[in-house]
């Protein structure tokens, strides 16, 4: 799942890299990873799904206007719509990276019973600018040679988000009211810890996190219980991630391992079958990334050059994981990052 | 004469101190000039490692994927595998700036015999030289390698009868100006380079044909 300012390792991690330290891009995942950062001054970078059968339907989904003869068409071969894409614009200094994302977009179409077609959509167009910085506080360890930083993000995001379920026959009175999306804007922070241990040479990390604190948005449960309702959690709504990890430097390159425990709100209840996990290799300009939670398999491959990079990401995914349907639909899709460094 | 032995005592401080001050720097230069460190290194393979493995996911990528945006995304990969390995040529002739000032110095402080001016200035001009001769084999290599990667991928598509004129035309445009730019760093020596080589030739110093000559020196 792309969430917002999602970047290679994000993705192809399934979020649980909030404890790799150094790591390309993993200050998207925790705030408090800024100060171990390495710097690239402006950033231009895109990631979301480039081959799979949602990528152009999710596309004319949220750009173009929703006719009858357009969902229809759109459920002749499949059942699910699932597409989202992201992009980032990274300013980087010394005491702060500013990213500013023209466009977060999430198309998830569903369509419940075909003989009599009710749809369920999920569409959220949404613009960004976020703040993040760090502090490594180390000296204050207990232990030489431990690691311990803070970090916090300021964000502001401009949504239009449509959530709900039409029935394909009200499209004959009205084409164009039906989909009517919703403004919503706010504020919300960020905030992260890390701290790694030198006692062993596996270097165990720790990692705690409170996300989009203080923002409006909230999960509906009663949609979210629905077997007919898309409803998405775990990105716009406060929650939480206790994140475990390690990494162990060879001559073969090094190797991190993370795993990630999200909670709804700050630190309430678990969601336990979105727990995550992933290992991470890397040598020199290549990165490879595997991630797996219980509803979604990742491969990444990323290659790196001192003008950009470019990563690939092959993933089997079920949307419609935990939802009470007989069918669970399981798709195959890319996902491809590519950024350019200036 | 108070003000003559003041004026020739504060003249004697300062040059005694100016003095001091340039063994210092001497013996600091030394010091930190030799330590100059690359950035970390895992192993002395991993340039090749990296950069092969973007070669061979971008090679099998591209022939076994149907789809555009896939094949141009492989192609993507090829092409910084390619970088990388412009890099390593870079870091493999490029000149250990602060070490080789150091030789330079060391070389002076032996040999007094040495034409002060025409001994730096053919340091100088080695410097630069080396570094000029790095970035014109980086772009040389980078060059003519992805212009045959883009031949090749044409074709690859053409053995698979998967023409897609729109694609193709891209490559020949890429392959036709790496062509180009390959061509042009072969035969562009900066003034430097040329000067350095001309009075050092270091390859084949004996060697009758010119042209073999050329073409081991680059």
């Amino acid at each position: 799942m792309v969430k917002p300012n999602s970047n290679f390792i994000t993705v192809s991690s399934q979020n649980s890299c909030s404890t790799f330290k150094g790591i390309a891009g993993s200050v998207q995942c925790n705030p408090a990873l800024f100060p171990f950062m390495d710097l690239a001054t402006l950033q231009f970078q895109s990631i979301g799904k480039a081959e799979g059968d949602s990528v152009d339907a999710g596309r004319k989904l949220i750009f173009d206007p929703i006719s009858k003869e357009f969902l229809e068409s759109l459920f002749s071969e499949n059942s699910l719509i699932s597409f989202n894409f992201d992009s980032n614009i990274n300013f980087y200094t010394n005491y702060f990276l500013v990213t500013y994302s023209p466009y977060y977009l999430i198309g998830d179409v569903y369509i419940l019973n075909p003989a009599f077609p009710e749809i369920s959509m999920f569409l959220n167009k949404q613009s960004s600018l976020k703040m993040t910085s760090g502090y490594d506080l180390s000296e204050y360890t207990p232990f030489e040679g431990d690691i311990f930083s803070v970090g916090m993000s300021l964000f502001r995001r401009s949504r239009e988000v449509f959530a709900g379920s039409i029935l394909l026959t009200d499209f004959a009175q009205d084409d164009d009211g039906i989909v009517e999306f919703e403004d919503k804007s706010e504020l919300g922070t960020d905030i992260g810890f890390f701290y790694e241990s030198s006692s062993s040479f596996l270097s165990p990390k720790i990692s705690l996190q409170a996300k989009n604190l203080f923002t409006l948005s909230k999960v509906n449960n009663s949609r979210l219980d629905s077997s007919s309702d898309l409803e998405t959690f775990l990105i716009f709504e406060p929650y939480s991630q206790l994140g475990l990890g390690s990494s162990y430097l060879s001559s073969f390159g090094e190797i991190y391992v993370g795993m990630e425990f999200p909670f709804d709100g700050v630190f309430e209840s678990i969601y336990i079958d979105y727990i995550s996990g992933s290992i991470n290799y890397s040598l020199n300009s290549f990165m490879g990334t595997i991630g797996i939670s219980k509803y979604f398999k990742t491969l990444g491959l990323y290659f790196t050059s001192d003008l950009g990079s470019v990563g690939i990401i092959y993933s089997n995914e079920n949307e419609l994981a935990g939802k009470n349907i007989d069918h669970l639909e399981t798709q195959n899709s890319i996902y491809i990052q590519l950024d350019i460094k200036l | 004469m108070k003000i003559i032995i003041l004026t020739l005592s504060i003249l004697f401080s300062l040059n005694s101190s100016f003095g001091k001050e340039k063994l210092r720097s001497y013996k600091f230069f030394k010091k930190h000039a030799l330590s100059e460190k690359p950035k970390y290194r895992y192993n002395e393979y991993e340039g090749i490692i990296s950069g092969a493995s973007a070669l061979l996911i971008g090679n099998v990528g591209y022939f076994t994927t149907d789809s555009k945006s896939m094949k141009l995304t492989y192609s993507l990969v090829q092409t910084i595998g390619f970088l990388n390995i412009g890099k390593g040529v870079y870091d493999f002739y490029r000149p250990q700036v602060y070490a080789e000032q150091y030789k330079l110095l060391r070389g002076y402080k032996k040999s007094s015999k040495a034409n002060t001016v025409e001994y730096f200035s053919h340091g100088i001009i080695k410097n630069i030289a080396l570094e000029d001769r790095a970035k014109r084999l980086s772009v040389l290599y980078t060059s003519s390698l992805l212009a045959g990667q883009y031949l090749l991928n044409i074709i690859g598509d053409k053995l698979r009868g998967d023409e897609n004129s729109q694609l193709n035309n891209i490559y020949y445009f890429l392959a036709g100006v790496n062509t180009v730019a390959a061509a042009y760093s072969y035969f562009s020596r900066s003034i430097y380079e040329e000067h350095y080589y001309s009075v050092t030739p270091v390859i084949i110093p004996s060697s009758k044909i010119i042209g073999l000559q050329a073409s081991f020196q680059f």
